[in-house]
């Protein structure tokens, strides 16, 4: 299949990105019938793989895949679509204008000691000594990149060396955020030009392997070899905020198992989101794949108030297990263009578990992997049904 | 470009296929499973470090082949290269 990123039409209305709640062929029928796309006016669809037709007859895989597709719209086709029951969101297609976030302004200048975010406070990080940071650990992010000159991230990684891009076209550096907010929670600074301190584990040696294009979208492809790079490269710890929709009762996905299986023997942790894709109360939605693979610790999401987030995916059937939850709504980190920003999701609660997994590396660097995990899950603190918190809380624990 | 139109013979897709683990302490074993992997469906492995590290052969098939691949001795898991996301 042809690999090019989504390109936004040229011309006419602004590009927004459409994201649909469950993949399938009904997502073109279903655009274009809210779009009257027969009938209307320079809307055009695209998708990763081809050109779409501005009519019925669309190659569903894209679809299938995806769950996503790509139109011109004005405000009030906007609207027309968000209000469809299948249709989760949309945004522009252009950097940091993602939905469910709220911005928030930098100070002019570093804070010397400031305040734990909550997250941090969550996982039993008051009072932790400095010393506890991290030192001596790599650990990877694969993500959509980081931005290189985020001063919370500033001289933290070398670009063709310890930032690599697996991405056909696109530079290390971050063109969409999520993956400089990840990279942030997991290390970012005791001193920060934020207004809390959002980094799990500042003194880790960062890796970041950028395996999502500046869309958020990667493939299995870039991804096991961006774990394989990660391991060749000493990661302790690698954090996979990714994934993609698993249908209860269908099996975790074998080539990610391998690598795991072989790298936790290696005595390297993967940790990755278990997925958004609940509605809760109404519907859980069985953890994502590659979260769901045995040898890979999947991370539920949890607020301030220990609750289950309400997008976080759960253990639906025999296959895919929450194995912990961590901090994942309304989660303060950095964002690319120097700035910072809330976020919620899955992806937030994976570098709290990460970095949580790095200071007990730190603390134990005999430790083999399992050993790792095994300890990082007894650490946990239980806070309600397994199936949704797994065996709960990530938690520090005491530090020497 | 894939098309809809384009004979289901043409259509080549990226798989990634798992093979026995065992077969990662053999590699006589091994490259004889690759060989037959060639030889029914066609397989140019694309990445000899995922295949010898990992057991697992990379390669594009022609799209009707996949069933014919999950059916070889020593096949683990037979997967279409898909996409993921942050969201």
């Amino acid at each position: 299949m042809p690999r090019e990123p989504i390109h936004p039409p040229a011309g006419g209305q602004p590009t927004h990105i459409i994201l649909f709640r469950q993949p399938g062929a009904q997502n073109v029928s279903r655009l274009s019938a809210l779009l009257h796309v027969g009938e209307a006016k320079g809307v055009r669809l695209r998708s990763s793989l081809s050109m779409l037709d501005e009519k019925h007859g669309v190659n569903p895989k894209v679809f299938e895949h995806l769950a996503a597709g790509v139109a011109s719209l004005n405000e009030d086709e906007v609207q027309k679509v968000l209000a469809d029951d299948e249709v989760e969101a949309v945004f522009l297609n252009e950097r940091r204008t993602l939905t469910r976030t709220q911005a928030a302004s930098a100070s002019a200048s570093p804070t010397a000691h400031p305040p734990l975010g909550w997250p941090l406070s969550l996982l039993g990080m008051d009072g932790v000594p400095d010393h506890a940071g991290g030192s001596g650990v790599k650990v990877a992010v694969l993500d959509t990149g980081l931005d290189l000159s985020h001063p919370d991230l500033h001289q933290r990684v070398v670009e063709g060396d310890t930032a690599v891009s697996f991405v056909e076209g696109e530079s290390v550096q971050d063109g969409n955020g999520h993956g400089t907010h990840c990279a942030i929670s997991l290390c970012g600074p005791r001193s920060t030009q934020g207004s809390c301190r959002c980094g799990v584990a500042p003194d880790v040696s960062l890796l970041a392997g950028k395996v999502l294009n500046n869309a958020g979208i990667g493939w299995d492809d870039q991804i096991l070899d961006g774990m394989d790079w990660a391991a060749e490269k000493g990661a302790s710890v690698i954090a996979m905020s990714l994934g993609s929709r698993r249908i209860k009762g269908r099996p975790f996905a074998a080539a990610y198992e391998r690598v795991a299986s072989r790298l936790l023997a290696d005595g390297v942790l993967v940790v990755a989101a278990a997925g958004n894709r609940s509605r809760r109360p109404r519907a859980v939605r069985p953890v994502q794949n590659p979260a769901a693979c045995p040898s890979i610790l999947a991370v539920a999401a949890v607020d301030e108030q220990r609750q289950i987030a309400r997008f976080s995916c759960g253990r639906t059937d025999d296959v895919g297990e929450v194995n912990l939850s961590a901090p994942g709504v309304a989660v303060y980190s950095g964002w690319t263009g120097g700035g910072y920003k809330k976020l919620s999701g899955t992806s937030m609660a994976v570098p709290h578990v990460a970095g949580v997994a790095a200071l007990l590396r730190q603390q134990h660097p005999q430790a083999t992997g399992q050993e790792l995990w095994n300890l990082i899950i007894s650490l946990a603190l239980p806070l309600g049904d397994p199936q949704d918190f797994g065996h709960g809380l990530v938690q520090l624990g005491p530090v020497n | 470009m894939y098309s809809l139109f384009m004979p289901a013979a043409e259509v080549t897709q990226l798989v990634h296929i798992t093979l026995d683990q065992t077969l990662l302490d053999d590699p006589a074993r091994l490259q004889q499973a690759v060989e037959r992997l060639q030889g029914a469906i066609g397989i140019e492995g694309s990445n000899s470090r995922r295949l010898s590290k990992y057991g697992i052969l990379t390669g594009r098939i022609e799209a009707g082949k996949v069933a014919a691949a999950r059916r070889i001795q020593g096949v683990v898991s037979v997967e279409i290269d898909s996409a993921r996301t942050w969201r």
